[in-house]
């Protein structure tokens, strides 16, 4: 069978690529599921606006004017 | 006129000024001065520069938060790890990010704050501090920047929808990679059936199609099974028997397929089954966001007990046992139900009846938790635990009257179970129809008939048009106090106002007429001596025109409806309604005006004081406007002839009497229903409630304050009346809607269900386009919201622009 032997060269690969593509799908859901565990969507309407703000909170400097 | 630079409402008379960053800056009240300056001071300015809404009106009395202090370990919303407190505050008046990042600097800025987590979806602080920070300080600084605090009571309905959120969310996202994922497999799986590819290849795909999709049903497609499986252990069905048959016939159909090297597996179909079924559950909870209320807790948290020496200690109230001695402050909410023991006072108990003729108690009367205590502190015996008390159950009630769902809701979830009885049928007649073509064929065209059909599009129509209407309601400053009011008012044909505080506002202005020698500061400021404890409006415009300082005054006591009466320098004096001051001094009422208040001691009338009553701005417009759409109004008064007379005219309302008693509005109304008319009736809500409740629907004018007092059907906090009309136009808007979704579900499953019998749906189509039902009729709902917040921001953008330019500042227009 010449025509399957041509396509046999290519298997190794897929047989690695696909467990991979697994493992990596299963790595980003349990990513996700921390995430939304631990309150990260909880509210999407501050975090667009922190950047805008000066955190001050650590740096010991109040007078600013 | 100018607007206060905090929370942008329209100064009245003298405006309050500081000059903190340089520039002249006006406020309306000392407490939105306070709180400028105290965020100035703290070097968070910039808040005024970032926000987006406008502040609420600050309240200028600090409460005492320290007895939170003694107790800290037993307080429940608080928790403590070793040496580290975590409370968590519901904060009111939070409205963009600003609010949360002032709170959170502020906070952070106090020695031995660890973090701050501002919540605005929640309208929640969570606040970490070890030692040095005390609880009520942190307390107190939020109080001081404007805002709201009290202890964070859990609220069954919010926990729900939180839990339900997380839970839904992970599965739907975890679910969208996985179809990503299998849908890639599948492409290869596609491209192998017109290329040619071998099996070795063709089964590794599969394979991993099946590690996939297993996840997919196992882990995010739980939700269908298990309700499937409750509601048919109830003997019942609803929408996820088909989707739950539907899902595991497709999957179990593949993994056969897998296993006996068949033409065709489906795992994309189940994973795309699955994610955009939970999209669709997804966004119908998004659109049931309960709404956070205003300060429902009434009941205080901490209660003062006697103690077994007789020394008074604070406690918290689910901690006092049934035989204690509590203490009921005055111009307090009672806190437990207890029998009075000592002293006698007189209680509001409005929050109950909707009575709010104040009931005298003495030694031996029951107090009922939430009842306003209004005049002398008493000690009572406790005859129930917190939890069991009054308020409690009332408050219990409201909750389920919340959760009620009206009329037409309650149709389609009777009908649904027929209706998936039905599409269950018509999937095994077609499954049976199509098995001598083929049978996989017949699976396949059974699947897309339990998948197409949408029963959710019906069962979504209603509900979801109906809780975007009461956001939209809120957000116009209507808060709804039962389900029905929207549907009540679609078919409203006759309005029905009660003047006083409905169409007009008392303006600052005072006419004072003095007799027997008194100037006319000295009346006023006499008037403003004995009114200092008053509720009533009027009193509040004498405090106001009164520039001296007050006289000390003996035994002031409130009559209802009349006036008071207080002994100042040994003379006794009444101020109020002049047929009841008259018979102090001995005169005949006849002879003197009935409008306003008048001042007399037992020698005779000493002044007369007259507000000029304005109508409210927005008063003409609004009711030309409800004129316009058909509406009949009436005025119902139960002032003078000639006031009402005058108001009435230049309202243009044909039908008005005056001096109604609350019987003769109540005969009016009743008169207007037995000729077949549905009634609005629109009025303060506290005098009025019996009135109220008699009509079709109600509405009180009212502020946040009386919320519990006031027994409407809806409440108008923002005291204008053009939300009125608006509040029709939205009835409406909301009955059309409506109709449309149930228009779009029936169309849809009468096309949808037939196409997908005769196998020309194939099962990945159907799924998407029962989610796209269910999304039209979601997206078509929202529009019912989407008007409100454009309008807002429109308002917004306004503001903001006229406060970067401080000489343009005075524009109150823009906010209104």
């Amino acid at each position: 069978m010449p025509r399957c032997r041509q396509r046999c060269n290519d298997m190794p690969s897929l047989y690695v690529l696909i467990p991979i593509a697994i493992v990596l799908v299963l790595a980003a859901s349990l990513l996700y599921w921390w995430a939304v565990r631990d309150g990260q969507y909880d509210d999407l309407d501050r975090e667009a606006d922190r950047i805008l703000f000066d955190d001050d909170g650590d740096s010991n400097g109040p007078d600013r004017s | 006129m100018s607007s206060c630079f905090h929370c942008a409402q329209a100064i009245e008379g003298v405006a309050y000024t500081s000059q903190l960053d340089g520039s002249d800056r006006q406020f309306c009240c000392p407490g939105c001065r306070a709180v400028y300056e105290c965020i100035h001071q703290s070097g968070l300015q910039q808040y005024y520069r970032r926000r987006t809404e406008i502040a609420e009106q600050a309240d200028a009395s600090p409460e005492d938060y320290s007895s939170f202090d003694e107790l800290i370990d037993e307080l429940p919303f608080v928790r403590r790890v070793q040496q580290e407190y975590e409370a968590r505050l519901l904060v009111h008046g939070l409205h963009c990010s600003a609010c949360a990042w002032l709170i959170e600097s502020a906070l952070r800025r106090l020695e031995g704050v660890a973090s701050v987590v501002v919540n605005l979806q929640q309208q929640t602080a969570i606040i970490r501090w070890v030692e040095p920070a005390r609880l009520s300080s942190l307390m107190s600084t939020i109080q001081s920047l404007g805002y709201g605090v009290e202890p964070w009571t859990e609220r069954n309905q919010q926990r729900q929808y939180q839990e339900n959120r997380q839970y839904l969310q992970r599965r739907l996202g975890i679910a969208g990679l996985l179809m990503m994922q299998v849908g890639m497999l599948s492409i290869g799986l596609y491209a192998g059936e017109f290329q040619g590819m071998d099996v070795v290849t063709r089964d590794l795909l599969r394979w991993a199609s099946l590690v996939l999709a297993s996840l997919s049903l196992l882990y995010c497609a739980t939700p269908f099974f298990s309700n499937a499986a409750l509601v048919m252990r109830q003997g019942s069905v609803n929408m996820d028997v088909p989707v739950s048959l539907a899902l595991l016939a497709a999957y179990s159909y593949s993994v056969i397929a897998l296993l006996f090297t068949l033409e065709h597996v489906y795992f994309d179909t189940v994973t795309m089954f699955v994610f955009f079924l939970l999209l669709s559950r997804f966004l119908e909870l998004l659109s049931r966001k309960p709404q956070q209320l205003e300060r429902q807790c009434a009941q205080p948290l901490m209660v003062c007990r006697r103690g077994p020496g007789g020394e008074p200690e604070n406690v918290l109230a689910q901690r006092v046992a049934v035989g204690d001695i509590v203490l009921s402050k005055n111009a307090a909410a009672v806190p437990l139900d207890g029998i009075i023991v000592e002293g006698s006072s007189r209680f509001d108990e409005a929050a109950f009846s909707g009575e709010s003729q104040p009931l005298s108690k003495s030694p031996g009367d029951i107090a009922l938790a939430g009842a306003i205590n209004l005049d002398d502190a008493v000690w009572l015996e406790v005859v129930r635990p917190a939890a069991e008390s009054s308020l409690a159950r009332v408050e219990a009630l409201t909750e389920r009257a919340a959760a009620s769902k009206p009329a037409y809701a309650q149709l389609i979830d009777r009908i649904s179970p027929w209706f998936i009885s039905a599409v269950l049928l018509a999937a095994t007649v077609s499954f049976l129809l199509w098995w001598s073509h083929s049978p996989e064929t017949a699976l396949m065209t059974a699947i897309a008939v339990l998948v197409i059909t949408c029963p959710c599009a019906l069962a979504l129509a209603t509900p979801v048009a109906l809780a975007l209407a009461h956001r939209r309601a809120r957000a116009m400053g209507v808060v709804a106090n039962s389900g029905q009011l929207l549907q009540q008012l679609m078919s409203v044909t006759d309005v029905v106002f009660d003047k006083t505080g409905t169409l007009t506002e008392n303006s600052s202005a005072v006419t004072v007429s003095t007799y027997g020698g008194l100037s006319r500061e000295e009346a006023l400021q006499l008037a403003a001596s004995m009114e200092v404890q008053a509720n009533h409006p009027f009193a509040q415009t004498i405090t106001v025109a009164n520039n001296r300082p007050l006289l000390a005054v003996e035994n002031a006591r409130e009559y209802p409806g009349k006036g008071v009466e207080a002994i100042v320098d040994g003379v006794c004096y009444r101020l109020g309604e002049s047929s009841w001051c008259a018979a102090l001094a001995g005169l005949d009422p006849v002879s003197l005006s009935d409008d306003g208040a008048l001042l007399c001691n037992e020698q005779g009338v000493l002044a007369h004081f007259n507000s000029e009553e304005s109508l409210l701005a927005d008063a003409v417009e609004s009711l030309a406007r409800l004129a316009s759409r058909g509406l009949n109004l009436h005025l119902l008064s139960g002032d003078s002839a000639a006031r009402v007379t005058v108001v009435a005219e230049q309202l243009g309302i044909a039908d008005y009497r005056a001096r109604q008693t609350p019987e003769d509005k109540l005969r009016a109304v009743e008169g207007l229903q037995k000729a077949g008319r549905s009634v609005l009736m629109v009025g303060d809500g506290v005098n009025d409630a019996p009135v109220l409740a008699a009509a079709d629907v109600s509405l009180a004018v009212s502020n946040a304050a009386d919320l519990t007092k006031a027994r409407a059907d809806g409440l108008l906090l923002n005291q204008r009346l053009q939300s009125i009309s608006e509040l029709i136009t939205l009835a409406s808007q909301t009955r059309r809607v409506v109709r449309q979704n149930i228009a779009w579900a029936i169309t849809y499953n009468a096309i949808g269900v037939p196409l997908a019998a005769l196998a020309m749906v194939p099962p990945w189509l159907a799924a998407i386009g029962m989610s796209l039902s269910s999304l039209v009729v979601i997206l078509n709902s929202r529009r019912l919201s989407g008007m409100a917040s454009n309008r807002e921001l429109g308002a917004s953008n306004l503001f903001s622009k006229s406060e970067r330019n401080p000489k343009s500042a005075a524009v109150p227009a823009a906010v209104q």
